[in-house]
């Protein structure tokens, strides 16, 4: 003990005893691996290699840069009229045609709903439905038994680790 | 010895950059070409990355925002380089990037710059057994001597995390060998 106190002004370096066992055993390990990899270079290959950057830096810069017979911005400008033209025959055509609401496929409103272009609260839902299917509703719920539930989960779930709290 | 610090300001003027880049390539082309040469094992590739890497830093030097060493940046240009080459090599040839480096040791035995026996090709062959990332750790740590500090700041891990993956790849190598030595 008394051996111990004497050195108790000396520090290790933090986790030290820690990682010691993996250092060490690194260590014997590494003594089975060879110390050399065996590749080599072409002679004067180090001596050469700036003027090779530079020869092959140049010349990526001589196949330079390609100029368009028309340019961005003329592209952009008819482009741009292209754009408009299209969308104002597009408007004009449909603007005379309204649809009923039978007309609409089921899908696409649902699609319409789920690409966010309209927001429904719970309440709004709700008033959609008389009392009596609400009521249904949440009798259904309750009426789902333990067994049934963990029957819907072992059938639907692929993954069951994801129901597992971290 | 050159001061980074300085060394970047010439790199990034107008007046001194050609010097600059020049001084930059000695500095630091073996370092780099051998720690490409370890991820694509022949020469050919590895000069071609090279180049390619160091044109990519001295384009982009004014783009170094000198949040990390000049030095770990470079590493890092070059290692990116060397694992998309492996990657387009893959997609190219519709295999895996294992499958690539498998190729690769295969050609070993016949390459000109190659002067390795059985044993290194084995050892090549182990080394490919890892995860990308711990192959570049234990390359990195074993032939470079890196510290932990500096690995984790080229590859983006924390210290703790390469040391255990150091010490995993230094264990699945030696197993590897010892078992397909005796057979």
């Amino acid at each position: 003990m008394k051996r111990i106190e004497n050195i108790d002004k000396f520090k290790v370096p933090t986790n030290y005893f820690d990682e010691f066992e993996n250092h060490l055993l690194n260590k014997i390990n590494e003594e089975v691996l060879p110390k050399n990899i065996g590749f080599k270079t072409p002679t004067g290959y180090f001596n050469k290699l700036d003027f090779n950057i530079k020869r092959k830096n140049n010349s990526r810069l001589k196949e330079g840069k390609l100029i368009p017979v028309v340019s961005k911005k003329t592209f952009m400008y008819a482009a741009s009229i292209a754009a408009m033209v299209l969308l104002v025959f597009s408007v004009l055509k449909d603007a005379t045609r309204v649809y009923t609401l039978e007309e609409i496929e089921i899908s696409s409103i649902e699609n319409f709903i789920n690409e966010g272009n309209i927001q429904l609260k719970q309440h709004e839902i709700s008033i959609l439905f008389t009392d009596e299917i609400l009521n249904n509703i949440t009798s259904n719920q309750s009426r789902l038994s333990g067994n049934q539930l963990e029957n819907y989960l072992l059938e639907n779930i692929n993954d069951l680790n994801a129901l597992l709290p971290y | 010895m050159i001061d980074e610090k300085e060394l970047v300001i010439a790199l990034k003027s107008q007046n001194e950059c050609e010097r600059a880049f020049r001084i930059l390539v000695n500095l630091y082309k073996e370092r780099l070409y051998w720690h490409i040469r370890k991820i694509v094992l022949n020469h050919e590739d590895t000069d071609d990355i090279l180049q390619n890497t160091f044109i990519k830093i001295y384009k982009n030097i004014h783009k170094f925002e000198e949040k990390s060493k000049l030095y770990t940046w470079m590493y890092r240009i070059a290692t990116n380089e060397s694992i998309t080459f492996l990657n387009k090599k893959a997609k190219k040839k519709n295999i895996t990037i294992e499958e690539v480096k498998n190729q690769l040791i295969e050609n070993l035995e016949s390459d000109i710059y190659f002067e390795g026996n059985q044993i290194q090709i084995l050892f090549q062959k182990a080394i490919n057994t890892l995860p990308q990332k711990q192959q570049l750790v234990f390359n990195m740590k074993y032939f470079e001597d890196h510290t932990y500090e500096n690995l984790s700041e080229i590859l983006e891990t924390s210290v703790g995390g390469l040391k255990s993956s150091y010490h995993i790849a230094v264990k699945k190598i030696t197993t590897y060998i010892k078992l397909n030595e005796t057979i």
